[in-house]
């Protein structure tokens, strides 16, 4: 298609200080969204560290490497950043670069706010991390920071509070922006039933965000002023109840889950087409589905607290098995949409799969647990372990990778590496399950979670020691994907406007884009313009002939 | 101006004509999920008081209505003005809208201070249990939110006054949105904190 392969005439080179200073001012979208990712990266880094830690710590049994303290900091540290410092911006991330380019929009629609938002989070996380560095540590109560034990942490405890307000108030700030753009932005002919689903999805997760997050914030609040101020929310001796506590951090903790995966199933739900060659099967199906577990996601946070006996336990399992359901008609949507297709097994694709398969996994431990019998056996054990493991980084992290294949050419207009992509895929597939998947039975014979040593003569050894080599395995795949990146970063720009034969807009404009984002932007029809754009040039073609 | 530009300006301006602004909906949005915040500090006192079997508890003296009761009027009175605002501004009456402007910039200012000088008839310190924690953190929100609000109605007033409107009436709208919250609350806190507890 001759409109796409326009190229802007090489600007002379700029000092690098103005280059530098560029990127530090930026407000354009694209820019964002690529700082998003490497900060994010970053602290995927520094996350995977501490696992890397954790996980040589239960290498053996009786191991003193790290002091139960020292451990306690690790693991909450580690679920934390993950969290909030990698997962969601990871998504975020994509989403500042891609969503204004799949609706056909020149930027977000408040762009100075959008690079606040941006901002606010490296910021939060570093004050996260100082905890490493002031008396008594980092935080050390887990990512669910609960109470009473966060109520007795030192400084550590209240930069982890702070950080998180600081990160919590760039997610509001971004959902915000997410849902204006989407709603007010779209190029004309782009009605909402022929939006892509990954703006549908960041749409549902800028949703989430601004329905829970002001619970957890909330939450932060008396956390705070209970430790600082002498106020007793959380102190059953003077009137104030731990379920206070628990009530406040679910309703955001649960659809907080579905914050860190949607997002992910959009990005699938984009890829799985294209190297199918066919239309999503069920768009109206998939859209439905997401707005399903939306509003299912509200109704669910009792599940966590099955053992607590605060909840009714058969309205939470009600609900929780509920959301089964529309999940179950995305993966059906997935599968009937390869059925038949000619798929390409193009690195984006493989990742793709990889997480089909490992979130089934994952979903299938998530059903088990939402029920109560079951639940009482298991919770705070390695299954839970395993489970958010395989949701996390089987579901979410294996559709990051599918991202970053896909779209890699589109941000840098460069390729990465097949061959290195491949490797990079069975090192990862291979080492997560070797990593997590033992978890399920050390879960299941009752290693309890959170704990820096066990006996010898419990008989986990050898699982633990299964788990680990596989978690090495994981760091080893993810050096080769570095490496693909260092590699490819140094080769010149060759990649074409549209290499994968995309269906959405962003595979419309040049690679990478221009700053305005689109010279020409093709008419929009149906929800695959650029299919359809390519559709009537060969139709043209046949006719011509 | 690119074509694309051109063509984007121009669905904008389609739209333009039915749809709310990016602001107004983005205040919109920032406002339900003030809403969120807020609710679950009333779920904490949902929560209380249907454990406690004296509530408020009987340490816990009753604050007087006096000031809350003229506080909650002059919130309500800046409210008016500020629909009197939002309705010259429709009208095309700049001029009368700055007006209007600095007579709810005025309520909002004389809201915040009767707030804190509501303080002085408390009897009782933060530290005096659940009952005490949610009434000087609901409260607390409440005037650093009134804050907000002051400074929010202070930068829409200098623009108002430099002759913006002309221009845009989004920024004075969204201003609007935050404020009509901030009544909302004051008037819930009032129910609950003050008559509610009185009552």
């Amino acid at each position: 298609m001759a409109t796409t392969e326009v190229r802007v005439p090489a600007a002379a080179p700029r000092p690098r200080a103005q280059r530098i200073l560029d990127w530090l001012t930026t407000t354009d979208h694209k820019k964002i969204g690529i700082m998003y990712l490497v900060n994010s990266f970053t602290f995927f880094a520094f996350g995977g560290a501490m696992a890397m830690l954790m996980r040589t710590q239960l290498l053996q049994p009786n191991d003193h490497l790290f002091t139960p303290a020292e451990y306690n900091q690790l693991f909450t540290m580690h679920g934390t950043i993950m969290i909030f410092m990698v997962i969601f911006p990871l998504l975020a991330g994509f989403g500042n670069y891609f969503v204004p380019l799949q609706i056909g929009a020149l930027d977000m629609a408040f762009p100075r706010v959008n690079a606040l938002s941006f901002w606010l989070l490296p910021a939060g996380g570093l004050v996260l991390l100082a905890g490493f560095a002031v008396k008594g540590g980092a935080a050390a109560a887990g990512w669910t920071n609960y109470v009473p034990l966060a109520l007795q942490g030192e400084a550590g405890e209240d930069l982890w509070l702070l950080g998180l307000l600081i990160v919590g108030v760039s997610s509001l700030l971004g959902a915000i922006n997410f849902i204006v753009t989407i709603l007010r932005l779209r190029a004309p002919g782009m009605s909402v039933r022929r939006m892509p689903i990954f703006c549908w999805a960041t749409l549902g997760t800028s949703l989430l965000v601004v329905l829970a997050l002001p619970s957890f914030t909330a939450n932060i609040v008396m956390m705070l002023a209970d430790r600082h101020l002498g106020t007793t929310f959380f102190d059953p001796a003077q009137g104030g109840s731990v379920a206070n506590y628990l009530n406040t951090f679910w309703f955001f903790g649960h659809p907080e889950v579905y914050i860190l995966i949607m997002a992910a199933w959009g990005i699938i739900s984009e890829i799985v087409p294209v190297f199918s060659g066919r239309p999503l099967f069920g768009y109206n199906g998939v859209v439905l589905a997401l707005m399903l577990v939306i509003a299912l996601s509200f109704s669910v946070w009792g599940h966590h607290m099955f053992t607590t006996g605060l909840v009714d336990n058969s309205f939470f399992t009600v609900t929780t098995e509920l959301i089964s359901v529309p999940t179950g008609v995305l993966f059906f949507n997935w599968l009937a949409t390869m059925w038949g297709g000619k798929i390409r097994f193009e690195p984006p694709m493989l990742f793709a799969l990889g997480f089909i398969a490992m979130f089934v996994i994952g979903g299938i431990d998530g059903v088990w647990m939402a029920s109560p019998a079951m639940d009482y056996a298991i919770h705070d054990t390695y299954f839970v372990v395993s489970h958010i493991h395989y949701v996390l980084f089987g579901g979410t992290v294996f559709a990051v990778m599918a991202a970053m294949y896909y779209w890699f050419p589109k941000m840098t207009g460069r390729m990465l590496d097949r061959k290195l992509a491949y490797v990079h895929f069975w090192l990862m597939l291979i080492g997560f399950n070797v990593a997590f998947f033992p978890m399920h039975y050390l879960g299941l014979d009752g290693m309890p979670r959170r704990i820096a040593e066990y006996p010898a003569n419990a008989g986990w050894t050898m699982l633990n020691i299964l788990s680990s080599s596989g978690a090495y395995l994981i760091a080893v795949s993810m050096l080769v994907a570095l490496a693909n990146l260092v590699i490819t970063l140094r080769r010149p720009r060759t990649a074409p406007a549209d290499p994968w034969e995309g269906y959405t807009l962003e595979w419309a404009t040049s690679s990478p884009p221009p700053p305005h984002n689109f010279d020409v932007l093709p008419p929009v029809h149906s929800e695959r313009p650029v299919y359809d754009l390519r559709r009537a040039a060969v139709t043209e073609e046949v006719a011509g002939a | 101006m690119s074509a694309v530009e051109r063509v984007m300006q121009a669905a904008e301006d389609q739209r333009g004509t039915r749809a709310i602004s990016s602001s107004v909906m983005g205040m919109a949005i920032f406002v339900a999920s003030e809403a969120i915040f807020f609710a679950a500090f009333f779920g904490v006192y949902a929560s209380s008081f249907a454990s406690e079997s004296v509530w408020p508890p009987k340490q816990i003296p009753l604050p007087g209505l006096v000031i809350p009761t003229a506080d909650v009027i002059v919130l309500v009175l800046s409210g008016l003005f500020l629909t009197g605002a939002l309705a010259t501004l429709r009208r095309g009456a700049e001029r009368t809208t700055v007006l209007w402007l600095a007579a709810a910039t005025a309520g909002a200012l004389g809201f915040l201070a009767l707030l804190l000088a509501g303080y002085a008839g408390v009897g009782f310190g933060i530290k005096d249990g659940i009952y005490a924690s949610l009434f000087y953190v609901v409260t607390g929100l409440e005037v650093a939110h009134a804050v907000g609000g002051v400074v929010l109605f202070g930068t829409v007033f200098v623009r108002a006054a430099n002759g913006e409107l002309a221009l845009r009436h989004d920024p004075v709208q969204a201003a609007a949105l935050y404020w009509y919250f901030v009544i909302a609350l004051g008037i819930v806190v009032f129910l609950i904190f003050y008559l509610g507890a009185t009552l």
